[in-house]
């Protein structure tokens, strides 16, 4: 019986090369974005140690000295008071924008899904589609348009028809968790919307039909059908967005509230942070840090997240 | 048949737009303000071509810069056997362009304009040349021009790593205000010495249309410019009294600032300034050229009002409020270094000293071609020739203050013929600070700093464009900026002055 293994092994080196030779062209329409996707996400990993290096552009990075101690350039992100409102923002900032944006995606998507004239069908997705593509330096001049204090819309138009007194928006940071979170499910809802639309035209029309017959009405149908043949889709969506939950839109942050100082209590995240206190000095270490930083835990934070979604339904997990 | 033909092409026309992305950075989009980099090509056995970045700022297109260039280099192929590439950058991208270009050391760079807050990260990261080798031998020109007192403006313990740009150096504040206005309420800015004089005008003009404040905000804090300290780098911790003494202080701390931003919030409460100023992005003279305003507060040197004039299109006049002062931020304010990525560093500083003392090559950078971008007037001035405006001249950077020597080129008119010789004056008349050639390095407070700048971009804004309450707000700033460590700053840069103070054989 030993003799069989080492013929064993090799028989299935065999199989799978003439597996891979059967299918070879698709495996060469695989090359582009493998090599794109090596290229462009792992060759550059080697930049990480710019984090815990003293970089001098005269040698380069790799004789750069290492600096001392070794988590110096990550000392900005820990030490001051701001540091941890900056993450307490990123943080509830994402988790908000999971659970809201989730549950309005999945809600356009069954509402677009109702519609039976595709016209109309055509024009919602394109409409619910277009605010993700304009940028978020216009969009910030578009809500100046509407908090703006002397010629803004709300303080003109809206704030005297309900009796109310003209706020200065810019000047109170009170307001914006809710108009950051608003900005963002406008531009953003449309997207995944679009993806859980897929989804669920590609649920098969033979589980409504048996529905039907069995009596259910439409929102059954949508709650004993629809949702859990999406559940895969976005439980996949939402572990992406998991994974990014140390990150911030930059655009989103600084544009929008027109990097104003008196707001930072409420729209300051580890990106502006960032930005706002590394432009002057230029240190590529410290910045390399906090990108480092970021996607670590966003790292582990996928990782255990899947462990969890692994547990209570093994086909739903990423991996 | 068709199908295959359509679907070929489509995938030869993507293919193609893939390889676009790999055209070279060199092009460069011609909205405002660009700079320009020139190279220099040795046609001789050396075969090297060396650049120039200049930065420019301008409202046009710069769509003659060959022409222009191609003058030049007869000029330099003579006298240094090289030519000269200019290389133009945007106001908006330029720090990002050049940081990309500098950590590519395979890229050619040989001249790059360095604005005082990163020349010292610059040359701690070793992005800068050690020239003064190279200016012993070849920058004699440079020297006698700036000055030996204010080349230590661009040097680090000892070792020049930068030349600074000539031009109107010490930092003043000044009103700038329409001069329509000031006569339609009958003020005169003769009068007005300091913030307090200018209330009573202020008032006046209010009153001319409760709906237009006559003080606008500029893209940065409103005091910004205010300069009656050595700012020794960025404002945090500074030499008080113009510099006259060796202590560092933390200048949010001081009775000035705090009767400053008093002022400015009862100038805020009063109407006196455009509403929403704290977060204004615009510059000044957009904002007054559309009618939001009728004046400003910026940096007063000589042409600050002609400056303005030409970007309102109303005649401004100014008034100096704060004596002027020469530290070593403003000598330093923008300076010419040899970056890495040169292979010819006494080559590149040769052309530096054409920049510095050659009058045909400084005139062809700063104002183009003459005869075809500029005219000699009667008095002494130039300005455009025959059919060409702002607007539609090929070859207007208006940045002769960055070029390297400003005082050897004509003056565009608008400003008096002696404008270079007003300059000059005011350069001799103003008080040097005592750390005048101080730089300091911040590489051990990285943390610090991080943390106060973000305070500072929280607080300071507001509190300068007089939207928040001082009472209430100064103390939380000053709070903020301690648990922030600005003690600690302070007292690195005390320790930093205070060895470069006995190195220098001062105090």
């Amino acid at each position: 019986m030993t003799t069989e293994k080492p013929v064993g092994s090799k028989q299935k080196a065999r199989e799978k090369l003439k597996e891979f030779w059967k299918n070879r062209v698709l495996f060469f329409m695989l090359l582009p974005g493998l090599i794109y996707l090596i290229i462009n996400n792992y060759l550059p990993l080697y930049g990480l140690t710019i984090a815990f290096r003293k970089i001098n552009f005269k040698t380069g990075i790799f004789s750069s000295p290492f600096i001392d101690p070794l988590w110096k350039n990550f000392q900005f992100l820990f030490k001051t008071k701001d540091a941890w409102v900056m993450t307490r923002n990123t943080i509830l900032y994402n988790v908000a924008f999971i659970i809201l944006g989730t549950i309005l995606s999945v809600f356009f998507a069954l509402m677009i899904n109702e519609i039976t004239k595709n016209h109309f069908k055509k024009f919602y997705q394109t409409a619910i589609l277009l605010p993700n593509l304009i940028s978020y330096v216009v969009v910030s001049y578009l809500v100046y348009a509407f908090l703006s204090t002397k010629t803004g819309f709300i303080n003109n138009t809206i704030l005297p028809l309900l009796g109310a007194d003209p706020k200065s928006w810019y000047a109170n940071p009170d307001y914006w968790p809710v108009i950051i979170t608003i900005v963002n499910s406008w531009k953003t809802a449309g997207y995944a919307s679009v993806v859980y639309l897929a989804a669920i035209v590609g649920i098969d029309t033979d589980y409504y039909e048996a529905a039907d017959l069995d009596g259910a009405n439409r929102i059954q149908q949508i709650w004993h059908i629809t949702f859990p043949l999406i559940l895969p889709t976005i439980i996949t969506l939402t572990l992406l967005a998991i994974g990014r939950i140390f990150y911030s839109d930059f655009g989103l942050f600084y544009q929008v509230p027109m990097n104003s100082g008196v707001l930072y209590p409420t729209t300051q995240t580890i990106d502006t942070y960032v930005y706002r206190g590394l432009m002057q000095l230029g240190d590529i270490g410290m910045s390399s840090a906090a990108g480092f930083y970021q996607s670590i835990v966003g790292f582990v934070l996928i990782l255990a997240a899947n462990t969890v979604v692994r547990k209570f339904s093994k086909e739903n997990a990423l991996f | 048949m068709l199908k295959k033909i359509i679907s070929l092409t489509l995938v030869i026309g993507l293919t193609l737009s893939l390889l676009t992305a790999c055209s070279s950075k060199d092009t460069t989009s011609k909205s405002e303000s660009e700079s320009a980099a020139a190279s220099e090509t040795s046609p001789d056995a050396k075969g090297e071509p060396k650049e120039l970045v200049v930065a420019f700022i301008t409202g046009s297109n710069l769509t003659d810069l060959t022409k222009v260039q191609d003058e030049i280099n007869k000029i330099t192929l003579e006298k240094i056997n090289a030519t000269v590439t200019l290389k133009q950058f945007t106001w908006a991208n330029y720090s990002d362009q050049f940081n990309l270009i500098l950590a590519s050391s395979a890229e050619q760079l040989d001249l790059l304009p360095v604005f005082s807050s990163s020349y010292s990260n610059y040359v701690a990261t070793g992005k800068l040349q050690d020239i003064s080798i190279s200016i012993e031998n070849y920058g004699q020109g440079i020297v006698s021009q700036v000055g030996p007192e204010f080349m230590k403006a661009g040097q680090i313990e000892g070792k020049q790593f930068g030349v600074p740009a000539i031009m109107g150096w010490p930092t003043s504040t000044a009103f700038v205000m329409r001069k329509d206005i000031l006569e339609q309420v009958g003020a005169d800015l003769k009068t007005v010495k300091s913030f307090n004089d200018m209330t009573p005008i202020l008032e006046k003009i209010q009153a001319i249309d409760p709906n237009v404040a006559p003080l606008v905000p500029g893209a940065t804090a409103m005091l910004d410019a205010y300069r009656s300290f050595d700012p020794l780098g960025d404002r945090y911790g500074v030499l008080a009294d113009y510099g006259q003494n060796m202590n560092v202080v933390n200048l949010y701390e001081t009775q000035e600032y705090a009767d400053l931003v008093k002022t400015m919030y009862q100038w805020n409460q009063a109407g006196y300034i455009m509403a929403d100023a704290e977060i204004n992005k615009e510059a000044q003279g957009t904002l007054i050229k559309n009618g939001a305003g009728y004046g400003m507060i910026r940096s007063g040197s000589p042409g600050a009002a002609e400056s303005e004039t030409m970007a309102t299109g109303f005649e401004m006049v100014q008034a100096n409020v704060v004596a002027p002062l020469a530290t070593t931020s403003a000598v330093g304010g923008v300076q010419w270094g040899v970056p890495i990525n040169s292979q010819d560093a006494d080559l590149s500083v040769q052309l530096l000293n054409l920049m510095y003392s050659d009058e045909k090559v400084a005139n062809l950078l700063a104002w183009g071609i003459e005869g075809t971008h500029y005219v000699k007037k009667a008095d002494g001035t130039i300005g455009y020739p025959e059919g060409l405006t702002a607007d539609t001249s090929p070859y207007m950077p208006n940045i002769a203050w960055e070029m390297g020597n400003q005082f050897i080129t004509y003056v565009w008119e608008g400003n008096t013929a002696d404008y270079n010789e007003q300059l000059k004056a005011f350069n001799k008349a103003a008080t040097v600070s005592k750390a005048m050639g101080f730089i300091w390095d911040p590489t051990n407070v990285t943390t610090e700093i991080t943390a106060v700048n973000n305070v500072y971009n929280q607080y300071a804004p507001a509190l300068e464009a007089g939207a928040v309450n001082p009472d209430k707000t100064l103390p939380e700033f000053i709070q903020a900026l301690k648990d922030a460590g600005i003690d600690k700053i302070i007292v690195e840069k005390q320790n930093q002055l205070n060895a470069w103070a006995q190195a220098n054989g001062m105090k």
